[in-house]
């Protein structure tokens, strides 16, 4: 059972989806600023983070920054009545997961969740694939490897890993040409 | 025309030339007169010396002719000698005639008389036999002859020395004549140059000033300057062209008087309405030196404008970006390009718009900037964004809940029981209230902000709305077991205010000094009069307010903590009513131990 943290100041609102997140399955614990928050996340295994942008003190974005700081894997969905695309991009620059936009109905809070689950799911795929090639390659089964790693593609075509290991193979397997270009794209995408 | 400028041209010529025709006639006569002394030099002396010598010589010949005679006694002698002697009295006839000197007739006479005593004696041994001896013929000639051959030969000399002198004294008188005539026509000759010079000077001069004078004239016309204050100097054609000329200065400076006068009065005109624009301007040159700054840009820019006439507008408005807009736009030549720029450190912001000030040979003959001061429209803008979004936020945190409660009760699958549904359907019910009061209150406030006389004004006992209002908290406070404490002064004087706003007032207060008070807390409300001020406040023992907070409470859409659960409208509504009524409200708090809220209202009113 995955544990989900509300953060806002209005009450009514943190009920309302504690409310609905029970009913989803999920054990919801309920924090009304950053401090609070904080406390609760460095005490309970928190998967899942709904955070008001806008908070008393200390501001949503910063409680995103602190948490993504430390722990790179957990997911945190954005609240906030500011509708600004400026807003939304700041929010995903610091690696919030997904923006939701107030008013929302459950609806919404249901496909964003499904969304993000799902990513998460396919991420922990792609790190099994990584993990899978890695392992081929160092047991010189290069054609297989590249099979997983094209699998691996398929989910997420922007990670620098499997480009970098794409090119090793090519490497290992003396095509210098493909090899360096890969290299190059592995290279581009780390700096990007 | 009696004196035209032909006629005077004329005289300047003709004494010109009479003066050089006098001096040629001078020139003329003093040669003639050196020529005559010359000739007469020659005719008389020079010529008289030559049939002297002739004569001499002849008597010389005649006489060896006879010396010779006498001693060969051969007759060709005797020939020659005749023969001389026709030439001597040719000679001496030529001699004669020109006998002019004093004395020289007398002794060319006495010359004539001794030859022929001569040739007398002479005779005589001519006619002498050739047998006679020759011994004889030369006593004769030493005793007879000699005598008068010496005598002829004195007088010839005297003769000679007459004509040898007058000669001289001629000769003399002629290098002296000619010196003298030398100077004189060098004398002549200079005079006339310098007469000429000084004439033909002072009368061109004469002539040729008022030209000059006319030059000037129409020189300093075409720079504007019109008027012409120059006597007539004659009659001539000059004097009618400076006349004429005078008379079209005069119309022109009567004509440029009555359009000036008008254009200095339009100047000044537009110059006060420039100068008392209350945003500033500045008129630049092509050069970007300035040319006027108006009262307004004086202030804001904490310049002088007789500081700053002629400088560059860099050395008085230091902003580049300015510059850089001056000169471009300067470059295009737009009119009214206008551009948003902000200066002293955001102080200002001013709207700046250029223009340029085109002549009508297209030439460019100045740049107007004007700055319009967009400061208090940009804060405006401001705020009115701060108030937007934030009362968007605000409506939009109850609409979250009630759009969450109506998706879940539409999902009823999801619902496990009654309680739930019934909570949901309670915070539904607490957020739309919440909604519909925010609303209800930003009308208020937006009622009140835009209609200044929107008071329904009556002579109000306050005491009466105070009790009034604890009536209607009365049981809310007995839930919290609160007490409310109402002190009055006895001396409170009916007030001039708005009943029901009041009374909306007092019930926010009221109503925010229970919510913030503990269980079995006490509210004390007391009522003063002080120098024509009724003073009310409401004391509470509840939770206070945190110092950083007190100056905040009264702006919209504050709360201090999310135990308010208000609209956030109600402290800044009641403000602006109580400022409405010209009077104050004002706060004093401790965290943990209550707070005191104290309204002033003058026994004015809303009687501004």
């Amino acid at each position: 059972m995955k544990k989900i943290l509300v953060v806002d100041d209005t009450k009514n609102i943190r009920e309302m989806l504690k409310t609905f997140l029970e009913m989803e399955g999920f054990t919801v614990f309920e924090a009304k600023n950053a401090e609070e928050a904080l406390n609760i996340f460095n005490t309970e295994n928190i998967d899942l983070i709904f955070t008001d942008i806008k908070l008393p003190n200390v501001s949503g974005t910063e409680l995103l920054k602190q948490i993504k700081k430390n722990n790179r894997f957990v997911t945190i969905i954005v609240m906030t009545a500011f509708g600004t695309i400026k807003n939304a991009v700041e929010c995903t620059k610091y690696g919030a997961a997904a923006y939701l936009q107030k008013p929302f109905t459950t609806k919404r809070v249901k496909a964003v969740l499904e969304e993000v689950l799902r990513k998460d799911t396919l991420k922990k795929d792609l790190n099994s694939y990584i993990t899978l090639a890695k392992k081929l390659i160092e047991e010189e089964d290069y054609p297989k490897a590249e099979e997983v790693l094209n699998k691996a593609l398929t989910i997420d075509n922007q990670n620098w890993e499997i480009y970098h290991l794409i090119g090793r193979i090519s490497e290992l397997q003396e095509n210098e040409e493909k090899a360096k270009k890969f290299y190059y794209m592995s290279d581009i995408l780390k700096q990007g | 025309m009696k004196k035209n400028l032909k006629y005077k041209f004329k005289i300047l010529l003709f004494s010109l030339i009479a003066i050089n025709g006098l001096m040629i006639f001078l020139s003329i006569f003093k040669l003639f007169n050196i020529r005559k002394s010359v000739d007469e030099l020659m005719t008389y002396n020079f010529e008289s010396i030559i049939a002297i010598n002739d004569m001499i010589n002849y008597s010389e010949k005649q006489n060896i002719a006879l010396l010779n005679y006498i001693a060969t006694q051969n007759p060709s002698y005797k020939m020659d000698f005749y023969n001389m002697e026709d030439s001597f009295i040719n000679s001496y006839e030529f001699q004669i005639s020109r006998a002019k000197e004093i004395g020289e007739p007398e002794i060319t006479k006495e010359i004539y008389n001794s030859y022929r005593t001569y040739l007398n004696s002479c005779d005589d041994i001519f006619s002498k036999e050739t047998s006679e001896i020759v011994s004889v013929h030369l006593t004769d000639y030493y005793d007879k002859i000699q005598v008068n051959y010496i005598k002829l030969k004195d007088h010839l000399k005297d003769l000679y020395d007459i004509n040898k002198n007058a000669l001289t004294i001629k000769m003399t008188h002629a290098q002296e004549e000619i010196r003298l005539s030398f100077n004189l026509l060098l004398f002549i000759c200079l005079f006339t140059v310098v007469f000429s010079l000084i004439v033909s000077n002072r009368y061109l001069n004469k002539l040729l000033l008022p030209l000059s004078t006319l030059h000037k004239a129409i020189k300093s016309f075409k720079d504007g300057n019109f008027s012409f204050e120059s006597q007539v100097y004659s009659e001539d054609e000059i004097g009618e062209l400076y006349k004429e000329f005078k008379n079209m200065s005069d119309k022109i400076v009567e004509f440029k008087n009555s359009t000036l006068g008008q254009l200095v009065e339009e100047k000044n005109k537009s110059l006060s309405i420039v100068k008392s624009i209350s945003n500033p301007l500045i008129v630049l040159d092509s050069n970007f030196k300035c040319i006027l700054v108006n009262n307004s840009c004086e202030n804001y820019f904490n310049i002088e404008e007789q500081n700053i006439l002629g400088q560059h507008i860099l050395n008085f408005i230091p902003n580049k970006d300015l510059y850089d807009f001056i000169y471009e736009s300067k470059k295009e030549r737009v009119q009214g390009k206008t551009k948003i720029m902000s200066f002293d450190e955001e102080k200002y912001v001013f709207n700046i718009s250029i223009s340029t000030i085109i002549s009508m040979n297209s030439d460019l003959n100045g740049i107007i900037i004007y700055f319009q001061d967009i400061t208090k429209i940009k804060k405006l803008d401001h705020v009115k964004f701060d108030f937007i979004s934030t009362l968007s936020h605000e409506l939009k945190t109850p609409l979250t809940s009630i759009m969450m409660g109506a998706s879940m009760l539409e999902e009823d699958s999801i619902i496990k029981n009654e309680e739930e549904s019934g909570k949901i359907i309670e915070t539904l019910q607490e957020d739309s209230q919440k909604l519909l009061d925010m609303i209800d209150n930003l009308l208020r406030l937006t009622e009140l902000e835009n209609e200044q006389n929107y008071l329904n004004l009556e002579a109000t006992d306050i005491s009466e709305i105070i009790n009034n209002s604890i009536r209607n908290f009365i049981t809310i406070a007995l839930s919290k077991n609160i007490k409310i404490v109402f002190e009055k002064d006895k001396n409170i004087p009916l007030l001039n205010i708005d009943r029901e706003k009041f009374f909306w007032v007092i019930n926010n207060l009221l109503s925010n000094a229970i919510k913030y008070s503990l269980q079995y807390g006490e509210i004390i409300i007391k009522l003063k009069y002080r120098k024509k001020v009724v003073i009310l406040t409401i004391k509470d023992f509840g939770i206070g307010i945190s110092p950083e907070s007190i100056p905040k409470i009264f702006d919209k859409f504050y709360r201090e903590n999310e135990l308010s659960n208000g609209t956030g409208l109600g402290l800044p509504l009641s403000k602006q009513i109580i400022e409405l009524h010209s009077g104050t409200i004002s706060c004093e708090s401790k965290l943990g131990e209550g707070s005191i809220f104290e309204v002033n209202i003058p026994i004015t009113g809303g009687n501004l």
